[in-house]
């Protein structure tokens, strides 16, 4: 009986902008994802874990600053959904190895770039993740330190402490993968 | 220390290039904003937690509706126990009146309870509903955009896709309106993923559940096309 209702026009797009929440989620929909991807998700669960972030971000809305930029903040969130479902994962399977799987359009002359992506994400699986977060949050996302430390409710000197050790582990991990890869 | 260290060249040169963020597939991007729009009209996981009252109001009460229970469980028991045995009553020996018929001396019935009467059972598929009085009869447009998300996914193929968002539904929609629909789309993700036997656990639920469905005669139809 109710078949026929998912042939009619879809609802105006007006209908799912009205609330705040959902229309920066939808804005920053694309770095979620990359967010999401940098930390260590799984590429069969960044789906899942995007709508744990909104459903995180719903429920800390009134507790974001709109005077600061919002990417830091929805960093943080990701972060903390991650961290979640690891914590949850944990009993279950090691670490998986992670696959690469390009969300976006991808052109195949673009194989060299996504080669190097999915070596920097194989050296970054081997940072723990409360020290990659730090990692991606400054060097790749240029994220101000004392920022980080705001955002991820951290002292200062335990952000910079973290983050060299994260530096010094990720070129550990790339020198490792660099001769395995020349090795075979 | 004001600022950390600059960032070695070698690790500069690497991480330069990921630093742009790379634009989703916009299947992925519609089917997530889809799901998270699902949400947002859903009343059950629409309020921020931040406006919420807090835990001991819910614990308080939680505890008066257990107290008021027992107190009303114990009432019922009270008013309801039996009470003690008397003996019938008979009635009294009187002389019959020349003009009145001789009666018998009879006992006389002692009025009993008379038991509840027991409401027919609705069938399953009605049943589900019962306790949702606020349940849509109408299917909402966050309903219907989600579900026809669904469905342009197992047209497309992308039946893993499928299932997510149909995970979605039962999350937002448990007892929506178009939770035939979903169930069929279910049954047709899975038989699509090649998981064969919980497919046809999903067609049997779905049998059960809608025995008139017009979408029993497609599950037949690939079933036959399997052979």
């Amino acid at each position: 009986m109710g078949s026929h209702l998912l042939l009619v026009a879809p609802p105006p797009a007006h209908m799912i902008r009205k609330d705040p929440v959902l229309e920066a989620y939808q804005q920053e929909i694309t770095y979620v994802f990359h967010a999401l991807r940098w930390l260590g998700a799984r590429p069969q669960e960044i789906e899942d874990l995007a709508q744990e972030v909104f459903i995180a971000l719903r429920r800390s809305w009134s507790h974001y600053d709109s005077s600061r930029p919002l990417r830091p903040y929805l960093f943080g969130v990701a972060f903390r959904v991650v961290s979640m479902q690891r914590r949850k994962r944990r009993h279950e399977v090691a670490f998986a190895r992670l696959e690469v799987r390009d969300w976006g359009p991808g052109p195949d002359d673009e194989l060299q770039a996504k080669q190097a992506r999915a070596m920097v994400l194989r050296a970054l699986e081997k940072i723990p993740l409360r020290r990659r977060a730090i990692l991606v949050m400054h060097d790749l996302e240029q994220v101000p330190v004392r920022q980080v430390a705001t955002t991820l409710s951290l002292p200062l000197f335990t952000v910079y402490s973290r983050l060299r050790k994260a530096r010094a582990e990720l070129q550990a991990a790339l020198r490792r993968i660099t001769k395995d890869g020349s090795g075979s | 220390m004001k600022t950390p260290p600059p960032l070695p060249p070698d690790l500069e040169a690497l991480l330069a290039p990921h630093r742009t963020v790379l634009p989703l597939a916009p299947s992925v991007e519609a089917r997530a904003i889809a799901r998270a729009a699902a949400v947002a009209e859903s009343p059950q996981q629409g309020v921020a937690r931040a406006s919420s009252p807090p835990r001991w109001v819910f614990a308080a009460a939680a505890g008066l509706v257990l107290a008021l229970g027992a107190g009303a469980y114990a009432a019922r028991t009270w008013i309801a126990a039996p009470p003690p045995p008397v003996p019938a009553r008979v009635a009294p020996i009187a002389a019959p009146r020349p003009s009145e018929p001789h009666l018998p001396i009879v006992a006389a019935p002692v009025e009993t309870e008379a038991p509840e009467p027991i409401a027919p059972l609705a069938p399953p598929h009605v049943r589900r509903g019962v306790g949702k009085a606020s349940a849509p009869a109408v299917a909402t447009n966050a309903e219907l955009q989600l579900l026809r998300t669904a469905r342009q996914d197992v047209t497309r193929g992308d039946f893993a896709g499928a299932l997510a968002v149909i995970a979605e539904h039962v999350r937002s929609f448990r007892n929506g309106a178009l939770v035939e629909e979903r169930e069929a789309l279910r049954v047709k993700s899975l038989a699509g993923l090649g998981r064969q036997e919980e497919a046809q656990r999903a067609a049997a639920e779905f049998h059960r559940r809608f025995p008139h469905s017009v979408f029993l005669s497609t599950f037949e139809r690939m079933k036959e096309t399997d052979r």
